[in-house]
């Protein structure tokens, strides 16, 4: 079928596509990620039983849609074979609301997205009951070596956007990942089908610039991200999401804007095949811009040196609108981690 | 045609000559001179019966009309005449009159009179229909001849057809009042010419009239070779058809000259089965048989009685088997006899034809592909071979972007030998075919690659010969492997090999007529081996990428074992009366891998058929039809369930066939076909191990209808049809996964209409029309879009499956076909135009990116394919 599909392509044609997903111009769940600090200093993305997770959600609200409420619900699968429940089950989620008390349905949190923040967060402590899937999880490793590989269990949750007195519903869908992160890898060496599942965490994006070619997200530095003031070369403040004020203004015309991404972000994996772990390779993390006016076209690839579809991954074209705008990025590594960047612009003097 | 109970057509041309009364020469040799030309000397299971033709005994001279032979009018008549089982001539219609009009009464009047021996067909006499010319001549009588033995052989040679180099039959040699005909080598003699310059004139009814100057030397013989050209080449005039014992209620049959020249088909004859009624039209043009409500793989496909897992080649470019080597082709779309089993929908049997005894070959070109064939005598026998290669390939790397490799290649070949043994005919028969596609992308760091391969191979020997007066047996044994391999990326790898031995035999007693026993056995042994590595889906009902795939590490298993499926059947063909006749038979089947239940079953069925007028048969039939599971549904617990039964459906079917003037078929049947313990997905777990079942035998469904087919076979150069089809096809699935009861099955399609004509000109012009129209596939509508933040896109959630239906199809191709003769060979050039007036046909429809609205992926637009042919 695949063959079809793309012999077909090149005789068939496709009509009517809307290609427009990326201009935002109503309320909209445009990323989702999880946290977990294990107190290293890493952003981590997977948890265990007993871990507080940050759930975070990046919703844009353009139009000013009032009363935003965001609500996280999960459902825990019996066991790994069987992971239909509610939260997956196409029935339900015809009228996603309907999760909202649900019977086996597991509620997260609620939060209302501040008037200058599009990232809006709960927390949430991993309950000890999941202990036994992810136990389930070594189990399964241990009987078959090609699962050793995917020592994690992807839990979707659900994020439910409702505004203007629940006349506004948007949803989006999150998987959180479940890994029994203590026992695998280098922590316990002498299981060996622990030691094929590298724990993931959250990529980031370290500045928003114009690059200089395609080769590298290096040049002209637009914003920059920060923990605290000192860190913005500009003095800050640095904002709640950690971003400090735009270095330069953006520039009118069409330009090239990248999302740099920190070279220790991007993590090695393996990947098993029928006896057990057939290679690794490295996370590819991509960007997706979004912007709540302008214009945007892909970046193809022209470089012949450094990584060779990094501008494909991450750049974009852009031509700004001569008034204020929001530009949101999302980083994605891939594995289920995920960051992002949104910063407004102002408008043109 | 006519009034032929057993729904025979013969067409054959002979011409008779009459001449004034008062200058005739005292009349030919009526038996002589009509022995009629024989049909193709198709094997019993060529595709066609062996014929032997009927012969003139009792010849009446028509009456020269006075004013036409006073006016020196001189002209033939052509009529189409019936000829009963016993030889004597029934109904008479005239087909050309002539240029007088006193010609047709005359030759109508005369031919009424005369006597043949009946057509003998597999050994029985049947009843047939005939083309008669009756030759006007004015003629002055010569001196009585001399008894021929007395006469020296001046003039001795070969008549055959120009281009084809087949010998021309029956052909009347005439020189110098010295009249003979051919033989079936297409060899004449004339005795006792006249020395010096005479003129030779030779008559066929299919070709054009050639006349030759020739001198005749004393003493000397001389030989010659004539060529003659054929009217319409490529028009089977002397085509057996409908010869089979009635053993279907529907079944469609056709002759290689209407398949090979449909358009929109490019001349691939199996193309054409998609344009009959109870087949719905696959998405894209697809190669999947989808009949009368039934799954694609619940429709058999047999080729001389081997049974072959595939029908075309990848995305349906071209069959795996060359047209060339085809005579005909049968189709069964439902309740046929037990011939058949382990099939729920359909049937196909491809008939590939004897090889002929001098050399041939030919060889064709188009977009797609490169075919070659040459035939010719072998040791006692003779043989043919085919090969075709495809280069769609290399047209892809001249148009696809750099660094994305994209090279599909298919081949096939068929081998074919054939010579008389022990007393009957024995055959080798050794064909394959070959798709493997390979696409990679090295234009990312992560290189995107996906590799598969499909094949087949098979060897079958078959011997039949018939014995004892009535009895006949008729067997096939085959060896065959059939070998997939897929891989793409790290995410999918999958290779399967099964090696299978099957035999075939059919056993048949006829004692006469009116009953006819048949005892056969259709049985195979297997041996698989398989590795799989495949993602994991997730559950049905679950939202694709939800909990569903993603959620689960690849699955992986590895298995070899080996299978038996023994089949038997049993068939009686009884008349009752004159007009009735029932036919009951009985087919049991079994396979070793089915665990649950009995691994056998017993599939009673029953046809009938009532003569209510020579015109007009009325036919039903009932039975049950069943089918094991595929074997990767149910070899391994991983992917399968090895708890599964036999999926079963219970037939019925109502129709008539009425004959037509301008010899029009009509065919009308109304089918139900009820579907049970059909495979379904299922979220049922097994309560010992706990591991989901993932398919189970709760599915249901049904399937029903009117199909109509109006047909004109080929005559003079023309056919057609029009194949209608109303009908409704349902589903019920697993109740672990219905949330919706019965619903449309996803092929249903109410109306589907093919409208087919053909014309082929005595200037060897061949014009062609197909159009089609369909009504779109159901679907379940789009009802909700969710944002997918682990990948930036959106999961479409969908309502109710079969609540809306995408617009209708429809599509008009065009063809033109141009046949260049030369005296050793001919070429073939033809224009086929797919889609002629670039309609933008929706074959897909794609939600936009937050799924609140749809895109269409349109079909084929405006598609010219061009082909080159040629033959000797």
């Amino acid at each position: 079928m695949l063959a079809a599909a793309l012999a077909l392509g090149a005789a068939a044609c496709v009509s009517g596509f809307d290609r427009n997903d990326q201009t935002v111009n109503s309320l909209r769940i445009l990323g989702a990620s999880m946290h977990v600090d294990n107190g290293d200093g890493i952003d981590w993305a997977d948890a265990q039983a007993g871990d507080t997770v940050t759930f975070k959600a990046l919703v844009a609200n353009p139009t000013g849609i009032p009363d935003v409420t965001v609500t996280w619900v999960t459902c825990v699968p019996p066991d790994l074979n069987n992971t239909l429940t509610p939260c997956t089950n196409e029935t339900t989620l015809r009228d996603p609301i309907q999760l909202i008390g649900m019977p086996g349905v597991l509620m997260l949190g609620q939060a209302m997205p501040s008037a200058d923040e599009a990232t809006v967060q709960i927390q949430f402590t991993v309950p000890p009951e999941v202990k036994a899937l992810t136990q389930q999880l070594i189990d399964r490793a241990d009987m078959h070596v090609n699962a050793q590989c995917a020592l994690y269990l992807p839990v979707p949750v659900i994020i439910i956007a409702q505004g203007n007195g629940g006349t506004t519903v948007v949803t989006a869908v999150k998987n959180l990942r479940l890994s029994p992160w203590s026992q695998i890898g280098p922590t316990d060496p002498t299981d060996s089908s622990l030691q094929a599942y590298v724990r993931n965490f959250n990529p980031s994006i370290s500045a928003l610039n114009i690059p200089n070619d395609h080769s590298a997200c290096v040049g002209q530095t637009l914003v920059q991200s920060c923990k605290t003031d000192t860190d913005c070369t500009n003095g800050g403040p640095c904002s709640a999401d950690g971003w400090c004020p735009p270095v330069n203004p953006f520039p009118a015309g069409a330009e090239t804007i990248c999302g740099q991404i920190p070279d220790t972000d991007t993590q090695t994996y393996y990947y098993c095949g029928m006896d057990g772990v057939d290679g690794s390779e490295m996370e590819y993390p991509s960007i997706t811009w979004y912007e709540t006016a302008g214009s945007e076209a892909d970046v193809a690839n022209t470089n012949t040196t450094g990584t060779p579809d990094l501008a494909a991954r991450t750049f974009q074209l852009f031509t700004r609108p001569t008034g204020p705008f929001t530009l949101y990025g999302v980083v994605r590594d891939g594995r289920d981690g995920e960051n992002w960047i949104a910063q407004t612009f102002p408008a043109l003097p | 045609m006519g009034s032929l109970p057993a729904a025979l057509f013969l067409t054959l041309l002979h011409a008779q000559v009459a001449t004034p009364s008062a200058a005739f020469d005292g009349g030919v040799d009526a038996a002589q001179a009509a022995a009629p030309a024989p049909a193709p000397a198709e094997g019993p299971d060529g595709g066609a019966p062996a014929v032997k033709p009927p012969a003139l005994t009792h010849f009446v001279q028509a009456v020269y009309p006075p004013d036409a032979e006073a006016a020196g009018i001189a002209g033939a008549v052509t009529m189409s005449i019936v000829i009963d089982d016993k030889g004597a001539v029934g109904a008479v219609k005239v087909i050309d009159p002539g240029p007088h009009p006193g010609f047709a009464p005359a030759a109508v009047a005369a031919v009424k009179q005369f006597q043949f021996t009946p057509a003998i067909i597999n050994g029985q006499p049947t009843a047939v229909e005939i083309e008669y010319r009756y030759e006007f001549v004015i003629k002055r009588a010569p001196p009585p001849p001399p008894p021929p033995s007395q006469r020296p052989v001046s003039l001795m040679g070969r008549v055959v057809e120009r281009g084809t180099r087949e010998p021309v039959v029956a052909a009347s040699v005439e020189a110098d009042d010295v009249t003979t005909e051919t033989d079936t080598e297409g060899r004449f003699q004339l005795r006792g010419l006249p020395v010096g310059p005479v003129k030779i004139h030779i008559v066929s009814s299919a070709h054009h009239n050639l006349a030759v100057d020739e001198i005749i030397e004393a003493g000397k013989l001389k030989e010659v070779e004539y060529r003659m050209n054929r009217k319409r080449y490529g028009a089977f005039e002397s085509v057996v058809r409908g010869a089979r014992e009635r053993k279907e209620v529907a079944v469609h049959e056709v002759s290689v000259q209407e398949l090979t020249t449909v358009p929109g088909t490019q001349g691939d004859v199996l193309k054409v089965i998609q344009d009959f009624p109870g087949v719905a039209r696959a998405p894209f043009g697809l190669g999947l048989l989808i009949v009368r409500g039934s799954a694609p793989q619940d429709t058999v496909v047999y080729m001389d009685g081997v049974q072959i897992p595939l029908l075309f080649h990848f995305l349906a470019l071209t069959a795996v088997v060359n047209s060339d080597v085809i005579s005909g082709l049968d189709f069964f779309p439902g309740n046929f006899s037990p011939y058949y089993g382990n099939a729920m929908g359909g049937a196909v049997e491809i008939h590939t034809r004897d090889p002929k005894h001098d050399w041939h070959g030919a060889g064709h070109v188009d977009l797609y592909d490169g075919a070659a064939m040459v035939e010719g005598p072998l040791g006692y026998g003779s043989f043919f071979a085919s090969v075709r290669r495809s280069w769609v390939d290399e047209v892809l790397r001249a148009v696809v972007p750099s660094g994305l490799t994209v090279a599909p290649v298919f081949y096939d070949y068929q081998l074919k030998y054939v010579q008389p043994l022990l007393g009957g005919q024995g055959q080798i028969f050794i064909f394959g075919s070959s798709d493997a596609l390979d696409i990679l992308d090295s234009n990312t760091a992560r290189v995107i690659s996906f590799d598969s391969e499909v094949q087949f191979h098979r060897i079958a020997a078959s011997w039949k010969r018939g014995f004892a007066h009535h009895w006949r047996n008729e067997a096939v044994l085959s060896l065959g492997v059939d070998d997939t391999t897929t891989e793409a990326v790290n995410a999918i790898k999958a290779d399967a090999i099964t090696w299978s031995a099957s035999l075939r035999d059919t056993l048949s007693y006829k004692p006469s007529e009116r009953l006819n026993l048949q005892l056969g056995i259709d049985s195979s042994l297997r041996h698989y081996s398989y590795n799989l590595l495949l993602p994991n889906f997730g559950q049905p009902g679950a939202a694709f990428g939800m909990g569903g795939f993603g959620a689960n590490p690849p699955q992986a298993e590895s298995s070899s074992g080996n299978w038996a499926q023994p089949g038997l059947f049993a068939y009686a063909d009884v008349a009752l009366g004159s007009r009735l006749r029932v036919q009951p038979g009985l087919r049991l089947d079994g396979n070793s891998l089915i665990k649950s239940g009995s691994s056998f079953w017993l599939d009673p069925r029953m046809s009938a058929f009532l003569t209510v007028t020579p015109k007009t048969v009325l036919k039903a039939g009932v039975g049950l039809y069943s089918e094991a599971p595929l074997p990767q549904q149910f070899v391994h617990a991983v992917f399968g369930n090895p708890n599964l039964a036999y999926q079963r459906s219970f037939q019925y079917s109502l129709g008539v066939d009425q004959k037509l003037p301008l010899d029009v078929d009509l065919e009308v049947t109304a089918y139900d076909k009820y579907l049970w313990q059909l495979v379904a997905p299922t979220n049922l777990v097994d309560p010992t191990t706990g591991q989901g079942l993932n398919v189970s035998n709760l599915g249901k469904g049904r399937s029903y209808g009117l199909e109509m087919l109006l047909r004109r076979q080929i005559m003079h150069g023309f056919y057609g049809w029009v194949a209608y089809t109303l009908s409704r096809t349902t589903r019920l699935d697993d109740p672990s996964v219905d949330m919706y009861g019965y619903h449309l099955y996803e092929f249903d399609q109410t109306h589907i209409l093919t409208v087919i004509a053909s014309y082929q000109t005595e200037h060897n012009w061949t014009f062609g029309t197909r159009l089609r129209y369909t009504s779109g596939d159901p679907y379940a509508p789009y009802v909700n879009g969710i944002f997918n933040a682990n990948n930036g896109s959106y999961e479409c959630i969908t309502g109710n499956p079969g609540t809306a239906r995408a617009p209708p199809f429809f599509q008009a191709d065009a063809r033109i076909d141009r046949r260049w003769v030369y005296d050793k060979w001919t070429f073939t050039g033809y224009l086929d135009v797919q889609n002629v007036t670039n309609r933008a046909n929706p074959e897909a429809l794609f939600p936009n990116y937050n799924c609140q609205g749809y895109s269409t992926l349109t079909g084929l637009p405006i598609f010219p394919s061009i082909g080159l042919r040629a033959e000797f």
